[in-house]
């Protein structure tokens, strides 16, 4: 599996592909407002430097749900690309007549898929708040702030990702795996909004309860107020939903699936 | 045993391309061959594990192809119809991914390389390769580590009638230096007449028959005789066998003195022929016996 995942790394780090998302990520996350919530009095440095951090993720991760559609458009080029494309150029039967895991192919390409646009978003976003204010940027790997930026682009891509694998091992073949996920997921994404089932809807809620959540002052400290019960309820959906996608295809590609 | 195959059924949607296939293959350099559709390259597959069989079983060195593939595959080498490999990495690069999944000695690569002719282009990215080169890197990507069976589909289909007979030269020499054993899947049939030691007869989904050459040969042809002369219907009136584009073709060996007799009469001899049936000719005759 390790040299699976190395090759299949390998072969969508080549020129252009990773050179496109960085161009997306970095539009995306770069389109975003200008700090406008100062926060003020009875604060101690430490607290006002947190709730600095906290403003600037809040907007990079606010402008990431909002224009989903790179995102969208993104993971169905490179899930088009990793699946379908291999399967209309005969690739797949090369690969597949090696000794090689039908499961472990899945989950390379998958994870590989997965691991490269996460990656460049992530840094995208981290690389804004720098360029924001880096001294307030609370730029720290377990600062909550950045764990809720990578949690919402985890759900949001991860559903990305299923829907893009389903429609390519289904569909097998380029133009309408492209195509078909990119109007799948939008078509999925314009309906449910109105129901309240959107995947942006849900992470509008993460936005919500993370950035805009209660938080009081104690002490010149900052408190948050968010339950473990209301982060299980705001994130279960998007996850639920992946997670019966990601297992279809995964069942229908180790299982079912024919390569003619 | 390498290849055992039973009742094999594939049905794609309503259609039935395979219709019960029944096969053994033995060691050496075996041709499956039919007509395009008659369903080669679906049991290829099947072996493979690519496709699932409507019913039916199939074995690799007595493993199942469903069950045990991961294990068969490390034993086989595979090289596809119209493989396309993938252009912008280099040869090498590729052959070493290969390599790394078989779980070999990379100092294979050189060897298998050199032994196709490939050795000077290994380090060019493959969309650069000529069809001829392509199909080079191909076969030496199914001979990476010895395996014990190859399996090659359609394998000169993109190569000039030289690269052809380099191509089948080297299958043979890997046959008879390292007893390679290969199992060659065409429909060009002059080509395997000068590999394969038995053939697998295919045509509608179905096997008509299986085995040594020359035991079909036996089975189904007979050495026929072919003869010009200054007066053709004389030679027929008088050692039979039937006239076709001013040639009298006969099939019994007994008709030596009688066309003395004819020669002896004044009739001018300008060539008497034995035809020995090739590949092609049994391959019309099976299909023909099989209705």
């Amino acid at each position: 599996m390790k040299e699976i995942m190395k090759w299949e790394l390998k072969n969508l780090l080549r020129f252009p592909i990773l050179e496109i998302i960085i161009v997306f990520a970095v539009f995306q996350i770069g389109v975003i407002g200008y700090i406008n919530i100062i926060p003020s009095g009875g604060l101690s440095i430490h607290s006002f430097h947190l709730e600095i951090g906290k403003v600037t993720y809040g907007m990079i991760t606010e402008n990431l749900i909002n224009s989903k559609i790179i995102i969208y458009l993104i993971t169905s080029l490179l899930f088009t690309i990793s699946f379908a494309y291999e399967l209309d150029t005969n690739l797949t039967k090369i690969y597949m007549s090696y000794p090689v895991k039908r499961r472990d192919y899945f989950i390379s390409k998958f994870a590989g898929c997965f691991a490269v646009i996460f990656l460049t978003f992530l840094s995208a976003g981290i690389g804004f708040a720098v360029f924001i204010d880096g001294s307030y940027a609370s730029i720290n790997i377990v600062s909550p702030f950045i764990l809720v930026y990578m949690l919402t682009l985890f759900l949001l891509l991860f559903f990305a990702s299923s829907v893009a694998t389903t429609v390519a091992v289904f569909s097998k073949n380029t133009a309408l795996s492209f195509i078909g996920t990119f109007f799948v997921l939008y078509i999925f994404d314009s309906i449910a909004t109105n129901i309240k089932l959107s995947p942006s809807y849900f992470l509008g809620n993460i936005w919500h309860q993370f950035f805009t959540g209660l938080a009081t002052c104690h002490e010149g400290q900052i408190v948050y107020h968010i339950s473990y019960t209301e982060v299980i309820k705001t994130i279960y959906p998007p996850l639920f939903l992946s997670s019966v996608l990601f297992f279809i295809s995964f069942v229908y590609y180790t299982k079912y699936f024919e390569v003619k | 045993m390498l290849i055992e195959v039973g009742n094999l059924v594939k049905f794609f949607r309503n259609i039935e391309a395979l219709k019960g296939i029944d096969f053994t293959m033995n060691k050496g350099i075996y041709g499956l061959i039919g007509p395009n559709g008659a369903g080669k390259s679906t049991t290829i597959k099947i072996l493979l594990d690519l496709i699932k069989p409507s019913y039916g079983e199939a074995y690799i060195f007595g493993m199942d192809c469903q069950k045990d593939s991961f294990e068969i595959k490390k034993r086989i080498g595979v090289l596809h119809e119209n493989s396309r490999f993938p252009g912008r990495v280099i040869g090498r690069e590729f052959l070493e991914y290969v390599g790394k999944l078989k779980d070999i000695d990379l100092d294979d690569i050189e060897r298998k390389a050199e032994a196709v002719g490939i050795k000077n282009a290994l380090d060019r990215k493959i969309e650069e390769y000529s069809a001829g080169m392509m199909q080079r890197i191909g076969l030496a990507q199914s001979l990476l580590g010895d395996p014990e069976l190859v399996i090659l589909d359609e394998p000169t289909s993109n190569l000039d009638p030289l690269g052809r007979m380099e191509f089948l030269e080297i299958i043979k020499k890997f046959n008879r230096e390292n007893g390679t054993n290969f199992l060659i899947c065409t429909h060009i049939l002059s080509e395997l007449e000068r590999v394969c030691d038995s053939i697998i007869v295919i045509n509608n989904g179905k096997v008509l028959d299986y085995g040594k050459i020359e035991n079909m040969m036996k089975k189904y042809c007979r050495t026929y005789y072919r003869i010009k002369s200054s007066d053709n219907r004389k030679i027929v009136e008088r050692i039979g066998g039937e006239l076709k584009n001013d040639y009298v073709y006969v099939y019994n060996k007994d008709f030596l003195y009688n066309l003395m007799e004819c020669v002896k009469e004044g009739v001018t001899l300008y060539s008497l022929e034995e035809i020995k049936p090739d590949l092609e000719y049994l391959f019309k005759k099976i299909i023909e016996v099989s209705g």
